[in-house]
């Protein structure tokens, strides 16, 4: 039957995604300063051959780092999807709440207020590892909240959170452009530019276990609102007609994704790109049924996060590029070339 | 069996008074065609049957039950309705445009009963062939009748139709209204429909209701309401009526 096939060639398509971001694990692994060849990391991973500690410590960095990239990769891939169908809009991501901006602001203000470490001359002294992902993490969390409650006395249309999230946008800009002017060092500047350069690679084995609830719980609550994603793009006044309270789902929704976005910006920078770009792709392939958009799209940035990871590892070998770069370098063509196709 | 009782109903837009002392029964299986002028009020009574829009006097009752008092998701099991236009989104497949009419049935995830009562209600409106298509290659007509196999696949009690004939050409039309016709038959379904054209009103109803400037005009069978009379004195246009054919034409 006709049904039964669209259904099934989503879920094989799926089932295809699962394979390709598999077979990419052990090259993501392989790939790097250190040389190590994709047939001893495959060797390593399933007959348990051993290896060298050196090359067992440097596979396991490795590792980190490819799990790092799956699980902020399903993250963003999620939010994005949901956002652009609350919002309405193709362009749409968390961030488009302006949480990058605000952590950028965060981490100015923890380097400011000196709890983010001190500087003398041309080095600093991080006082704790978690002070400025904290202050990152928090400040995000001000902003969501402030443009939702902006948005909420305006009404929770799509229009109103757009608006509230620029003028919230604008005003962090300037007043990180004022501390930067006013307060702040060369070296400190150079620490916020820094940072906001997406890379998995900060991300610590502590991090990944707060990255894998977070990425499990937000992917469980994106798949059961899926039907509602759907419902969600045909208008708030279709929406409400089916019993779907469309502003509660846009509010929820933003939350949800605000905070997944948050974490992943404290702990990683600032990977925007890939939540905009995964559901495109996503949506090429399984179309716009959220119940197979939601895991599509979360595969999909899982492996060009993954994939972009390990370019940004060997192509300019041995200086490893931040995965924000590479991913923007990769992502931009790829959006065009679908934008052109249309 | 009386299913949906309006109870002088008073609607209001902020200042703008768009409904005044409505009150007026449907029975099951009956067909209801509400017509007036632009702006007379037919939107806006379907809404307050389905709940949307909520009167600031008097009651409707679905089933002897206020409809203030029904949960929205219940409410949505009984009554559905087709807008006058909707928002199509590229990408989106006609199966599941109408797995989307199931969700006040669906907790989780869609079933296979799901599914199959979608494909069921895209029977009901021939469409069947259609379910791989994405809703923006579909003509006016295709889209019209997806449009209500997503209403029915809710399996409601009342069907509410906005102007379901506009943009249709000819035979598309007469298609549409005679598939209302035979689904009401069969599955007893409670039909309001908005229609501009009064001859089809006149030839596919069981009772009209005519509004003006959000009043009822007056209300009873096609054969008894539509006179020479009271379509002048609603439209200010002078018509002829053919008590044979049914038709009913402006004298210009
Ligand atoms: N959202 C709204 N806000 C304010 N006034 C409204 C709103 N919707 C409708 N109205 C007003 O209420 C009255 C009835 O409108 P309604 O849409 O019910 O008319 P209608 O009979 O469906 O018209 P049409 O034949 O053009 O579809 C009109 O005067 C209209 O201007
Ligand atoms: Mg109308």
């Amino acid at each position: 039957m006709v049904i039964e096939r669209i259904f099934r060639a989503r879920k094989i398509f799926i089932l295809i995604s699962i394979a390709i971001l598999l077979l990419i694990i052990p090259f993501s692994l392989s790939v790097g300063a250190y040389n190590v060849t994709y047939l001893d990391v495959l060797k390593a991973l399933f007959w348990g051959n051993s290896l060298s500690p050196d090359t067992t410590s440097v596979l396991l960095i490795r590792l980190r780092r490819v799990l790092a990239g799956i699980l902020i990769g399903s993250v963003l891939g999620a939010s994005g999807t949901a956002m652009q169908s609350v919002l309405r809009n193709p362009m749409a991501s968390p961030f488009t709440l302006g949480i990058s901006n605000a952590a950028a602001l965060g981490v100015a203000v923890a380097l400011l207020t000196g709890f983010g470490g001190s500087v003398r001359g041309v080095i600093i002294s991080y006082s704790n590892p978690y002070i400025i992902p904290i202050f990152a993490f928090v400040f995000a969390l001000i902003q969501t909240a402030i443009v939702l409650l902006l948005a909420y006395k305006a009404g929770l249309s799509e229009r109103a959170l757009v608006l509230a999230a620029i003028a919230m946008n604008f005003f962090y800009q300037a007043l990180l452009s004022l501390i930067q002017y006013l307060k702040l060092n060369e070296l400190q500047i150079a620490l916020i530019v820094f940072w906001s350069f997406g890379d998995v690679g900060r991300v610590g084995w502590e991090e990944l276990k707060i990255l894998f609830i977070s990425a499990f719980a937000l992917s469980i609550y994106f798949i059961a609102r899926s039907l509602d994603f759907d419902l969600m793009s045909l208008g708030d006044d279709v929406a409400y007609a089916s019993g779907v309270n469309a502003k509660r789902v846009r509010l929820e929704t933003s939350v949800v994704a605000a905070l997944g976005a948050s974490i992943v910006t404290a702990f990683s920078g600032v990977i925007a790109f890939l939540c905009l770009v995964s559901p495109h792709i996503a949506r090429l392939v399984v179309g716009n049924s959220h119940r197979y958009l939601v895991p599509q799209s979360m595969l999909v940035a899982a492996i060009l996060l993954v994939a972009a990871d390990s370019i940004g590892r060997f192509i300019l070998s041995p200086v490893t590029l931040p995965v924000g770069i590479t991913l923007s370098l990769i992502g931009s063509p790829l959006l065009i070339y679908l934008l052109l196709r249309r | 069996m009386v299913i949906i009782r309006v109870v002088d109903v008073e609607v209001r837009y902020d200042s703008v008074k768009a409904l005044d002392s409505i009150s007026f029964d449907v029975f099951e299986g009956e067909i209801v065609a509400v017509v007036g002028p632009n702006g007379s009020g037919k939107t806006t009574l379907l809404k307050i049957v389905d709940g949307i829009l909520k009167p600031v006097k008097g009651s409707v009752y679905i089933d002897m039950k206020n409809v203030v008092d029904i949960p929205r998701k219940q409410l949505a099991k009984e009554v559905s309705l087709v807008t006058q236009s909707t928002y199509v989104v590229p990408g989106i497949k006609v199966i599941d445009f109408v797995l989307t009419g199931r969700r006040p049935h669906i907790d989780f995830m869609p079933t296979r009963k799901d599914i199959e009562i979608s494909l069921n209600a895209l029977k009901a409106v021939k469409a069947d062939n259609l379910v791989d298509r994405d809703l923006t290659e579909l003509s006016s007509g295709e889209l019209q009748r997806i449009l209500i196999a997503r209403a029915l696949a809710a399996e409601p009690k009342v069907l509410l139709l906005d102007e379901p004939t506009s943009n249709l050409d000819l035979r598309f039309q007469i298609e549409i209204l005679n598939l209302v016709k035979s689904l009401s038959r069969e599955k007893s379904l409670a039909v309001i429909m908005s229609l501009h054209d009064l001859t089809q009103a006149y030839r596919f109803s069981d009772k009209v209701i005519v509004l003006k400037n959000g009043r009822v005009y007056t209300i009873g069978r096609p054969d008894e309401v539509l006179t020479e009379n009271v379509i002048e004195d609603v439209y200010q246009v002078r018509v002829r009526i053919d008590r044979v054919l049914k038709a009913i034409i402006p004298v210009v």
